[in-house]
C-alpha cells in the first residue's frame, strides 16, 4: 500500500462467524472521507435492504477519519455506523463516542474495524498494532463496563482502550450502549455487539499518524485554531462579567472565572481569568460541573476530563464520597445528556433522600449516571425520562404491566424524588426483567407494543419529533425551522450541533445577524431568540451547511459539540470565526488540497448516501410523508388563557404547517433532491459521484420520478 | 569563562549531580583524569581506573502537575508533530497515554479507587528528568546520546543510533523510547530550550523549570515510583 | 457594598502603568489617587493627566462621574466592564440595573436575571437587590422596566422599550428551564 497522510490506510475487518481477519484498502473509499462516510458506504454495499440490526448479515464499523489521531484540537471522536435498533425501519444511522479509543485505533494502524457476522459464542477482539486475535470472552460476559475494562487491560496493558458493552448490549437492548474510557458512550449500537456476542474491542498501538505537511504548518495552524476556539458548543462569551469581555450571558458554557475552582482537586484548582488569549487556560473556561449539575458540585469537582487532543474538557470528572453509601466507588465522570439522561426518569425531579441535604440533586445524578455507565443502558437522548412520565402518569404503566410486577416497582420514591429509584429501575431495564424493560425497545417499538397512538406521538411534552421514534434535539425549539428541519433527516435524534455552535454563541443578534449574512448570504438566515419568522432560501442554505458539516465532522473525525468555528472569542476579529479551518487542517494533514467548497461536497457525498440508505430500508420514494413527517405538536398553536397564540409571534416557538413543508421543499432543493417527495434524484447522485447508488435505487423502483 | 569551566561549575553547582558524581566516582573528583569530551559530556578516569562520562548540568527539565492535567494528551501529539513529522502516543517524549487509565502503577483490583481515569482521575504524566547521570546515555553503546549544547538536554543522535533500544531498557521509567517505525531512539530535547509540550498544555499542566527546581520536584519526593511532587506546587 | 472596584497608587509607578496594571487586575483607577502627592524621588510626572495625554496611549480611556474621574485601559478591560464599575463607584446603583436591562433586552436580546446583580462585579445583597427594585418602581423615568419570572421562580428584569411580555415571559422561560432541559 502507498503511503499515506491522515489516513493509515487501512481498515480491518473481523468476521466474527468464522473468526477471518482481513485488511481492506481505506483508499478506495477515501471520497467517503472517513468514519461515518465509510460506514455508509459499506453498508449500502454489504447490507441489504431488510436486514434486521441483530442479524448476522448486518455489520458494525468503528470509524475514525483522516484528522483523528493528527492532534487536531476536538479530534478525538468514534463514529459508529450500523443500522438502528430503536429506528421503526431499522435505518442506518451513527452513534458516537470520545474519549481515545478511536486515536489508540488510528496509532494501532487502523482507520475503521468492520465487524462482520456472529460470534459462536462471547469474544473479545484484541487489537495490538497489527496483531489481531478473537478472544474468549466467557470470564467477561455479564460484567458491568467498569470491571470489563479493568481485566481487559490487565491481560493487554494498562495503555489499552477499549470499546464495550454491558448487560443491556448483552441483551440486545435496543436502547443500549457502546462505551469506552470511563464516561464516553455512543447510543444505540450497543445491543448490536451483544447480537454478534463480542463483549469488547481493545486496543493498544505504537505507530502514528503522519502529517503530510511541514510541521510547522500544522503548528501555525494549531496555534491559530486555539485563538478561535470558545468554550463547549462553541460558545464564545463568558457566563459572568469579565474586565477582558465585551459580553457575558448566564447561559453560556464559558463558566470559568476567578473564584471558581476544581473544588476537590488537592489543593483545588482556581479555574481563573480565561481570557481567551491565554493558551494556557483554554483547558479552564469550560468548568461544565457547575453547568450540568448546579453550584453545588464545584466542591465535588475533582477535574474536568474529556476527550483526546481536545483543549475543551467538557466531562466532569466528580468525586461524591456519598455514593459508597449505595455500594458504588465514588469517583463519576460524565457530561450534559450524561447526566441528564438517566436521571430525567425521576421526572417529579431529586429532592432530599436518604439524608443526602442540599446535595440530594448531585449524589442522585451520580447514581444515575453509574448505573447506566455500568449497565451500559442508552437514554435515547433523554427520551427514557420522558417516557417514564408519560407511560406512569398517564395511568399506562399500570395497565401493560402485570399486577404482580407494577406492585413490586418502588413509585413512592419515584414521586417523591428519591433517587435510589434509578437503582431499581435500571437493573430491571437492563437485565430485561418483566415488562417494564420494554421501555428500552425504543419509542417506536414499546408504542406499537403497547397500543399508544396519536395521543403518545402527538403529546408536546414527549417531544418525539417523527415516528421514527426519536425526539427533539437542537430543533424548533432553539434554531426555528433551521433546528425543525435538520431533525428530519437522519434516523435518530439529529445529533447536530453546527448550527448549534454559532446559534448558541451568546454573541448579541446584531453580530450574529451580521455573521449569517457572511456565511450564508442574508442576516435573514437567522432568527433572534423566539422571534421566529417564515421560511426563507437562506434558512435552507443555514440548514444544508449544518447536516453537510454534522457529516462531515463524523467522518474526519471532528467534534460536532465544537466545530464548525462561525464565531469565535476575539473582539479584535469582530467575533468571526473560520469556517474553513476543517478544509485547512484537512490539506495540511492529509497532503489532498482541499478547498472548504470541496470538502463539503464530499460530505454531501455522505449526506445524499445516508439519504439513499434510508430510502432504500423504507421501500419508498415518499420521504416527505413518511420519513419526514413530523408529530403535530411542532406545528399546533400553543394557547394562552384559551386563546391560541399565532406562529410567528415573538414568544412562541410553535411552527406552522404549512411553512415547514414548503422549507422541507426548499431544503431537498439544496441537495438537488426531488421536491416533492425529498428522495434523491439520479441526477443529485450522479453529481456526488454516486452513479452506482442511482442505478440500484433505479433498478428497485425507488428513485422519483 | 571557558566551556569546560563551565561545565564543572553546572557540574557541581547541583546537589543531585555532585551527590551522584561523587558516588560514582568513588574518592572523588580530585583524582578524576579528564579522556575525552562527547557533545558535553565528558570522559573521566577515577582514581581506581574506571571510565566513567560526566555529564554537563542541563538547563532543567519538563514537569507536569498531576493536580492540573486534564489528560488531553496535546502534549504527546504537538511533541511528535515538531519532532517527528507525525502524531503519536508512544513515541512522545512525555508520557501520558500510559499512565492515564490507571495510573503508573497500573491495573489493580483496586482500580476504581486508584490513579488514573478509571480510578480516581489523577493523570501522573512521566517526563524526560534530564538526569544528572542519564542512565539512557550511559547504556548506549554507540555514544549516540548526549548533552545538547544549548539546553543541555540529553538528546538522541538520529545518525548514531543503532536502535538497540539499550537505552529505554536502562532507563528507569523507560521515557527513551525506540520507534517501531524508525528504529531510532526518541527522548525528550526541550525542544532546542522552547519546548512544545508546554506549549500545547490547555492548563498549563505541564512546564519547564530549571534544573534546580526540577530536580526538587522530581527527585524530592518520589523518586522511584515516577509521581512528580508538583501537585499545587507550580505558580 | 463593594468598593474594591478601584485602587490606591504605587508611588513608583507612571500613571499610565498603574492604569493599565489596574484594568488588568479588573479595577478602575481613580483620578484622585493619581493626583495623590508621590514621594520627592518618585519618577512619576507631577501631572499625571498631562503625562496621559502626552503618552498618546489611545488604550487610555477616561469616565468622569459627580465628583471622580476614572480611567481604564482598554487593552486589559473593555468598555462594557468598565460602565458596570463606574455605576458601582458611583454608586448609582439603579442607573447600573435600569441600563443592563435595557442594554441586554436591546442587544442580546434577552430579560436579565436577578441573581446577575448578586455575582462579581456586582456582589449585591438581596437587600440592596429588593431596595433598587423598589425604586425603580417609584421613579418616573423607569416604566419600561418589567420583572418576569420563569417557572422554577428565578426572577427576571426586562424593558418593554425592546422586548413584549410575550417575548419576555418566554424568554425567561427559556433561558432559565428550557436550555437545560434541551442540552
Amino acid at each position: 500500500m502507498a503511503q499515506t497522510f491522515g489516513w493509515t490506510g487501512k481498515i480491518l475487518r473481523v468476521d466474527l462467524t468464522n473468526g477471518k481477519v482481513s485488511i481492506d484498502d481505506t483508499m478506495k473509499y477515501k471520497d467517503f472521507i472517513g468514519g461515518e462516510g465509510i460506514g455508509y458506504k459499506i453498508l449500502w454495499d454489504e447490507v441489504p435492504a431488510g436486514t434486521h440490526p441483530y442479524d448476522p448479515e448486518n455489520k458494525l464499523i468503528f470509524g475514525a477519519g483522516p484528522l483523528c489521531g493528527s492532534g487536531v484540537p476536538c479530534s478525538g471522536r468514534t463514529t459508529i455506523v450500523s443500522l438502528l435498533p430503536t429506528s421503526s425501519h431499522h435505518g442506518a444511522g451513527s452513534s458516537h463516542m470520545g474519549g481515545y479509543f478511536s486515536v489508540e485505533m488510528k496509532y494501532a494502524g487502523w482507520d475503521a474495524i468492520v465487524l462482520e457476522g456472529k460470534a459462536p459464542k462471547p469474544v473479545w477482539i484484541r487489537i495490538e498494532d497489527d496483531k489481531v486475535k478473537i478472544e474468549d470472552a466467557r470470564w467477561l460476559w455479564g460484567k458491568g463496563i467498569f470491571d470489563t475494562m479493568a481485566m481487559i487491560d490487565s491481560q493487554m496493558g494498562k495503555e489499552a482502550q477499549v470499546a464495550a458493552i454491558g448487560p443491556a448490549g448483552e441483551n440486545q437492548l435496543n436502547m443500549a450502549v457502546i462505551r469506552t474510557g470511563t464516561s464516553h458512550s455512543a447510543g444505540g449500537h450497543g445491543g448490536i455487539l451483544g447480537a454478534k456476542n463480542v463483549k469488547a474491542v481493545a486496543v493498544k498501538g505504537t505507530g502514528s499518524v503522519k502529517v503530510a505537511a511541514d510541521r510547522s504548518k500544522l503548528m501555525e495552524l494549531d496555534k491559530y485554531m486555539m485563538s478561535i476556539i470558545g468554550a463547549n458548543n462553541q460558545m464564545v462569551v463568558p457566563s459572568s462579567p469579565q474586565p477582558w469581555a465585551e459580553f457575558s450571558d448566564k447561559g453560556s458554557r464559558w463558566t470559568g472565572r476567578p473564584g471558581l475552582y476544581w473544588g476537590a482537586a488537592n489543593p483545588p484548582v482556581e479555574t481563573g481569568t480565561c481570557d481567551p488569549h491565554d493558551m494556557q487556560s483554554v483547558g479552564f473556561r469550560t468548568m461544565k460541573a457547575v453547568f450540568d449539575l448546579g453550584a453545588g458540585a464545584e466542591k465535588y469537582t475533582v477535574r474536568m476530563g474529556g476527550c483526546a487532543h481536545c483543549p475543551i474538557r467538557c466531562h466532569s470528572q466528580l468525586k461524591v464520597p456519598q455514593l459508597e453509601k449505595y455500594g458504588m466507588d465514588p469517583f463519576v465522570s460524565n457530561t450534559c445528556v450524561g447526566w441528564s439522561g438517566p436521571r430525567g426518569v425521576m421526572y417529579n425531579g431529586i429532592k432530599e433522600f436518604d439524608g443526602n441535604g442540599e446535595d440530594s440533586s448531585i449524589v442522585g445524578n451520580a447514581i444515575g449516571t453509574t448505573m447506566v455507565d455500568d449497565l451500559g443502558v442508552w437514554c435515547n437522548y433523554g427520551q427514557i425520562g420522558r417516557d417514564v412520565k408519560y407511560l406512569y402518569t398517564k395511568g399506562i404503566f399500570k395497565k401493560v404491566l402485570p399486577a404482580e410486577e407494577y406492585a413490586s416497582i418502588p413509585w413512592d420514591k419515584l414521586e417523591k424524588g428519591d433517587a435510589t429509584f434509578l437503582i431499581d429501575f435500571y437493573d430491571r431495564v437492563a437485565h430485561k426483567k418483566g415488562e417494564i424493560w420494554h421501555i428500552a425497545d425504543g419509542s417506536a417499538w414499546f408504542a406499537q407494543r403497547w397500543g399508544l397512538g396519536d395521543e403518545y406521538w402527538d403529546y408536546k411534552d414527549n417531544k418525539l419529533w417523527t415516528r421514527g421514534g426519536y425526539p427533539v434535539h437542537h430543533s424548533n425549539e432553539a434554531g426555528a425551522q433551521v433546528g425543525a428541519l435538520i431533525s428530519c433527516l437522519t434516523n435518530r435524534d439529529s445529533q447536530n450541533h453546527s448550527h448549534m455552535n454559532f446559534i448558541g454563541s451568546k454573541l448579541p443578534i446584531a453580530i450574529q445577524k451580521e455573521i449569517a449574512g457572511e456565511i450564508f448570504g442574508s442576516p435573514d438566515a437567522l432568527d433572534a431568540p423566539m422571534d421566529y419568522t417564515k421560511m426563507n432560501e437562506y434558512k435552507a442554505r443555514f440548514i444544508k451547511y449544518a447536516v453537510v458539516r454534522g457529516r462531515l465532522h463524523d467522518s474526519l473525525t471532528l467534534c460536532n459539540w465544537m466545530w464548525p468555528m462561525a464565531v469565535s472569542p476575539l473582539k479584535e476579529r469582530k467575533y468571526r470565526g473560520d469556517t474553513s479551518l476543517e478544509s485547512q487542517f484537512f490539506s495540511a494533514v492529509t497532503g489532498v488540497a482541499k478547498t472548504e467548497a470541496e470538502l463539503d461536497k464530499d460530505a454531501e457525498r455522505v449526506v445524499t448516501l445516508l439519504r439513499a440508505l434510508t430510502v432504500r430500508s423504507m421501500g419508498t420514494v415518499d420521504m416527505r410523508n413518511t420519513h419526514d413527517a413530523m408529530n403535530k405538536w411542532i406545528y399546533t398553536p400553543d394557547k394562552k388563557d384559551g386563546k391560541e397564540i399565532a406562529q410567528f409571534t415573538k414568544g412562541t416557538i410553535q411552527m406552522e404547517k404549512s411553512d415547514l413543508d414548503l422549507g422541507l421543499g426548499m431544503v431537498y432543493k439544496q441537495f438537488g433532491w426531488d421536491e416533492k417527495t425529498g428522495a434523491p434524484t439520479k441526477a443529485a447522485l450522479e453529481a456526488v459521484g454516486l452513479k452506482d447508488v442511482a442505478e440500484e435505487l433505479g433498478a428497485k423502483g425507488l428513485l422519483p420520478a | 569563562m571557558s566551556e569546560s569551566k563551565e561545565n564543572e561549575e553546572g557540574l557541581l553547582g547541583s546537589t543531585s549531580s555532585r551527590r551522584d558524581f561523587l558516588r560514582i566516582a568513588g574518592t572523588g573528583i580530585a583524582g578524576a583524569f579528564v579522556t575525552l569530551t562527547l557533545g558535553c559530556a565528558t570522559m573521566v578516569r577515577t582514581q581506581d581506573g574506571k571510565n566513567l562520562k560526566v555529564w554537563a548540568t542541563p538547563s532543567g527539565a519538563m514537569v507536569q502537575d498531576p493536580n492540573l492535567c486534564v489528560g488531553c494528551r496535546r502534549c504527546e501529539a504537538a511533541c511528535t508533530v515538531r519532532n517527528d513529522g507525525k502524531a503519536s502516543a508512544y513515541v512522545a517524549r512525555v508520557k501520558i497515554s500510559r499512565n492515564l487509565n490507571y495510573g503508573v502503577e497500573g491495573v489493580s483490583s483496586a482500580y476504581a479507587l486508584a490513579d488514573g481515569q478509571h480510578g480516581n482521575f489523577r493523570i501522573v504524566a512521566q517526563t524526560c528528568r534530564q538526569c544528572a547521570q542519564p542512565k539512557c546515555g550511559d547504556a548506549c553503546p554507540a555514544g549516540a546520546i548526549k548533552a545538547d549544547k544549548k539546553t543541555g538536554a540529553r538528546i538522541v543522535d538520529a545518525r548514531r543510533c543503532v536502535g538497540c533500544g539499550a537505552c529505554q531498557d536502562a532507563c528507569p521509567w523507560h521515557i527513551a523510547t525506540l520507534d517501531p517505525e524508525t528504529r531510532v531512539s526518541t527522548k525528550c530535547s526541550l525542544c532546542d530550550g522552547d519546548p512544545t509540550c508546554a506549549k500545547a498544555c490547555p492548563t498549563g499542566s505541564i512546564k519547564f523549570y530549571t534544573w534546580e527546581e526540577a530536580e526538587k520536584l522530581l527527585w524530592g519526593a518520589d523518586a522511584t515510583s515516577g509521581a512528580s511532587a508538583v501537585s499545587g506546587a507550580t505558580a | 457594598m463593594d468598593t474594591s472596584g478601584t485602587t490606591t497608587v504605587d508611588p513608583g509607578a507612571s500613571a499610565v502603568e498603574t492604569i493599565r496594571r489596574d484594568s488588568a487586575a479588573g479595577r478602575l483607577t481613580l483620578l484622585s489617587s493619581l493626583l495623590e502627592a508621590a514621594p520627592a524621588d518618585s519618577p512619576r510626572a507631577p501631572d499625571p493627566l498631562r503625562e496621559i495625554e502626552e503618552s498618546g496611549a489611545e488604550d487610555l480611556k477616561r469616565m468622569d462621574g459627580r465628583v471622580e474621574a476614572y480611567f481604564f485601559s482598554e487593552l486589559a478591560m473593555t468598555r462594557s466592564y468598565a460602565a458596570y464599575l463606574f455605576r458601582l463607584a458611583e454608586k448609582d446603583l439603579v442607573g447600573l440595573v435600569v441600563e443592563t436591562v435595557r442594554e441586554d433586552s436591546r442587544v442580546y436580546p434577552r430579560p436579565t436575571p436577578l441573581d446577575f446583580f448578586r455575582a462579581s462585579p456586582f456582589g449585591l445583597s438581596p437587600e440592596q437587590v429588593e431596595d433598587i427594585l423598589s425604586r425603580i418602581r417609584e421613579r418616573g423615568d423607569c416604566g419600561d422596566i418589567r420583572e418576569s419570572r420563569a417557572s422554577n421562580g428565578a426572577r427576571y428584569l426586562y424593558s418593554t422599550r425592546y422586548l413584549t411580555v410575550a417575548h419576555a415571559d418566554a424568554l425567561t422561560e427559556w433561558n432559565e428551564v428550557g436550555q437545560a432541559e434541551n442540552p
